[in-house]
């Protein structure tokens, strides 16, 4: 194979430079690159001459590219807000979240600690038990001593309140405490012959408080409020303000009203019974309406108060649609009184009632709980009573109401609807 | 220089050009107009001046293109002693020293106008490198011929087949002689620089001012074409399609051709101002 040869005549320097430069005509170019497909001199030439020209040209062809670089400082501006654009949406993002975060704390700590605290409160309440049922150990620092009087003036109430919140506060946790309220169908169930019952309830918003008489009540909650004192005015029942100081207001002002610490979930129970002062755990079971009427604490009489018929009593109004003054529940069955003194009977808890006619004389102000002889003691049969229904349903069974009228004459009942006077 | 050694330059240039027509056509005042418009004016009285011998004008020549000069003749050759050393033999030459015919002769005379006067310096340069190189290299040639005709043929092709009938091969001549004189100038343009000058789609694309891209994109496409059209002349020739695809693997070193004479069109007509210059390597 032959390629080596050459041939003799070639473009000049006037033409190959044209066609380096881009300047020959079509035609002329044309043969150029006709020429040049078949003659390596003329390609080397062309080729070096390019080189020598890119080598040449190289400042100023780079001068203009480095300013032509100038036009992406926009790009890199565009990207300066890109950036900064995303951290003004991670900034807005965080707001949202923290903003709704903040919305659902108050729901989501209610719907927790409703739960939570009912063992704790129980437990504390333990406690607070083993130390009345030890006089010798809790003398001055616990609740009531044992010869507690069944019927607690609203001051005594205010002073258990008080040693109790001086008793739990290092236990407890403010910010978590839901409202509680005591629950007291079971020892109303458990403990006829209770006089008293002194439940401090575990405030948790800063406004509650102790009971003030005479505390106005603002918003929603007023009529109901009211309906509470009244019944405590009438069973000696410390009604939380709806405005309580803090704890560390009270402090402050040595006059006032000895708050409740913010989660006290041990209740104290002096209970009165007829042969003996006992101290009865009490079973929350309501948190859910305490938190939605702020009801933080009360402190009901023993057997005759039940903290869900009080609780029913809040809610649900009588047929008579007046306030309701006294209740006592034995199981399923409740036993009512309202402010005129009407009588009422209900075997579903409060949720339905039917009108006890007046077997007795004057006006009934009071209905109770009483045991029959031989039941023992309340805070036994209400340990019996949780590991057994049965049990708890045979004490409520052999519970007895008495109604007690403006003269304090006693009438009795099993079952709610005859009564026969003692 | 004066306006009117000025103009008298010009209208030399363009009557010695014929202002860029075919020999004996009468040049119009647009014509000429046109002419001058597309020539570089100033280079172009310059090299006129300079080629008459005007000292100043020597002057700006060495200032102006003393240093873009040797940077391009060190860009050429690759060294930096060789550049300046062939930069003044330029400078030597461009003035006149050599004569012929107990003329002076100024290589600036050839210089039309067409394209920059660095330019033109620039491609001298080339030319005479190359020159010097073909003469002074007889036994290293510039261009691998045979190791890029072997690639040329067929890159992509399978392994060759050994062929043994010379008629095949005469065959194969054949159809690769008309496969490769069918294609365009580019393309032969293309398919030569790639393939027997290994120059890089890069260096191609900057020749022919068009993208790597499409430098590419045309030679793919000139060798699918060369290989259809190759298949085509084979199995016209008695070949089936099989045996075509084999011959197509054979070893191009066995095939007689010229491929530099296959490349290049014998009917591309005389360039404007073409010099004769008979390789001195082939005497």
């Amino acid at each position: 194979m032959n390629s080596h040869a050459q041939f003799d005549l070639h473009p000049d320097a006037e033409a190959l430079n044209g066609f380096v430069e881009n300047e020959l005509p079509a035609a002329e170019r044309t043969e150029v690159l006709a020429h040049m497909a078949g003659c390596a001199r003329c390609r080397e030439v062309v080729f070096l001459a390019q080189k020598a020209a890119g080598v040449d040209d190289g400042p100023k062809v780079l001068a203009p590219a480095a300013a032509a670089r100038r036009p992406d400082r926009p790009r890199f501006r565009f990207w300066m807000w890109g950036w900064a654009g995303a951290a003004a949406m991670a900034c807005v993002v965080g707001i949202a979240l923290f903003v709704r975060a903040g919305h659902n704390v108050e729901p989501l700590r209610i719907a927790k600690a409703v739960p939570s605290e009912a063992p704790a409160q129980a437990s504390a309440f333990h406690q607070a038990s083993r130390a009345v049922a030890k006089p010798e150990a809790a003398a001055g620092k616990q609740a009531q001593p044992a010869g507690a009087i069944a019927e607690t003036q609203q001051s005594e109430v205010r002073q258990t309140a008080d040693e109790s919140a001086k008793a739990a506060p290092a236990t407890v946790s403010p910010a978590k405490a839901p409202p509680q309220t005591v629950a007291m169908d079971s020892l109303a169930m458990a403990n006829a012959e209770a006089k008293s019952l002194q439940a401090p309830a575990v405030p948790e918003q800063p406004e509650t408080r102790a009971v003030v008489p005479g505390n106005r009540m603002h918003g929603p909650a007023v009529s109901q409020q009211n309906q509470l004192q009244n019944f405590a005015a009438n069973e000696s029942i410390a009604l939380p303000p709806a405005n309580a100081p803090t704890p560390a207001g009270a402090a402050a002002r040595p006059g006032s009203v000895a708050p409740v610490p913010a989660n006290s979930s041990a209740v104290h129970g002096d209970v009165a019974a007829q042969s003996a002062t006992q101290t009865v755990a009490v079973e929350a079971d309501s948190a859910k309406l305490e938190t939605m009427h702020n009801t933080q604490f009360m402190s009901l009489p023993g057997g005759e108060g039940n903290g869900l018929a009080l609780k029913k009593s809040g809610l649900l109004m009588l047929p008579s649609g007046l306030p309701l003054v006294s209740t006592a529940a034995a199981g399923t069955t409740m036993v009512a009184i309202d402010a005129m003194g009407a009588t009422y009977l209900s075997h579903d808890l409060g949720k339905k009632w039917e009108p006890v006619h007046p077997q007795w004389t004057g006006k009934a102000v009071k209905v109770r709980l009483a045991q029959p002889a031989g039941q023992g003691n309340a805070a036994g049969l209400l340990k019996t009573q949780r590991k057994d229904k049965r049990a708890k349903d045979s004490a409520a069974v052999a519970a007895v109401f008495e109604i007690v009228n403006d003269s304090n004459a006693v009438w009795s009942s099993a079952d709610g609807k005859a009564w026969s006077p003692e | 220089m004066t306006q009117s050694a000025f103009r008298d330059v010009l209208q030399a240039a363009g009557a010695a050009q014929n202002y860029g027509l075919a020999a004996g056509a009468i040049a119009s005042a647009q014509e000429r107009a046109a002419w001058l418009r597309a020539s570089k004016a100033n280079d172009l009285v310059l090299a006129r001046v300079c080629a008459q011998g005007n000292e100043r004008a020597w002057e700006h020549l060495i200032a102006r293109y003393h240093e873009p000069l040797a940077r391009a003749a060190i860009a050429i050759t690759g060294s930096d002693t060789l550049g300046r050393e062939m930069a003044a033999a330029l400078y030597a030459e461009l003035y006149g020293l050599t004569e012929r015919d107990g003329q002076r002769r100024c290589p600036l005379d050839s210089y039309r106008g067409r394209g920059s006067l660095m330019g033109w310096l620039r491609t001298t340069l080339a030319q005479r490198h190359v020159d010097h190189h073909r003469r002074t290299h007889r036994e290293q040639p510039l261009e691998d011929g045979e190791n890029a005709a072997d690639r040329m043929v067929d890159p992509a092709a399978p392994e060759p087949a050994a062929i043994d009938a010379p008629a095949d091969l005469t065959r194969l001549g054949e159809a690769v002689s008309e496969a490769i004189a069918a294609r365009g100038p580019e393309e032969r343009f293309l398919l030569a620089a790639y393939y027997l000058d290994d120059r890089t789609l890069l260096e191609v694309a900057r020749v022919l001012h068009v993208h790597e891209a499409t430098v590419s994109r045309r030679l793919k496409r000139a060798v699918d074409e060369i290989r259809k059209h190759l298949l085509r002349n084979l199995q016209r020739g008695g070949l089936s399609r099989r045996a075509a695809e084999e011959a197509l693997g054979a070893d191009p070193r066995d095939l007689e051709l010229n491929w530099k004479r296959l490349l290049q069109i014998p009917a591309a007509g005389a360039f404007p101002g073409q010099v004769e210059t008979r390789e001195k390597t082939e005497r």
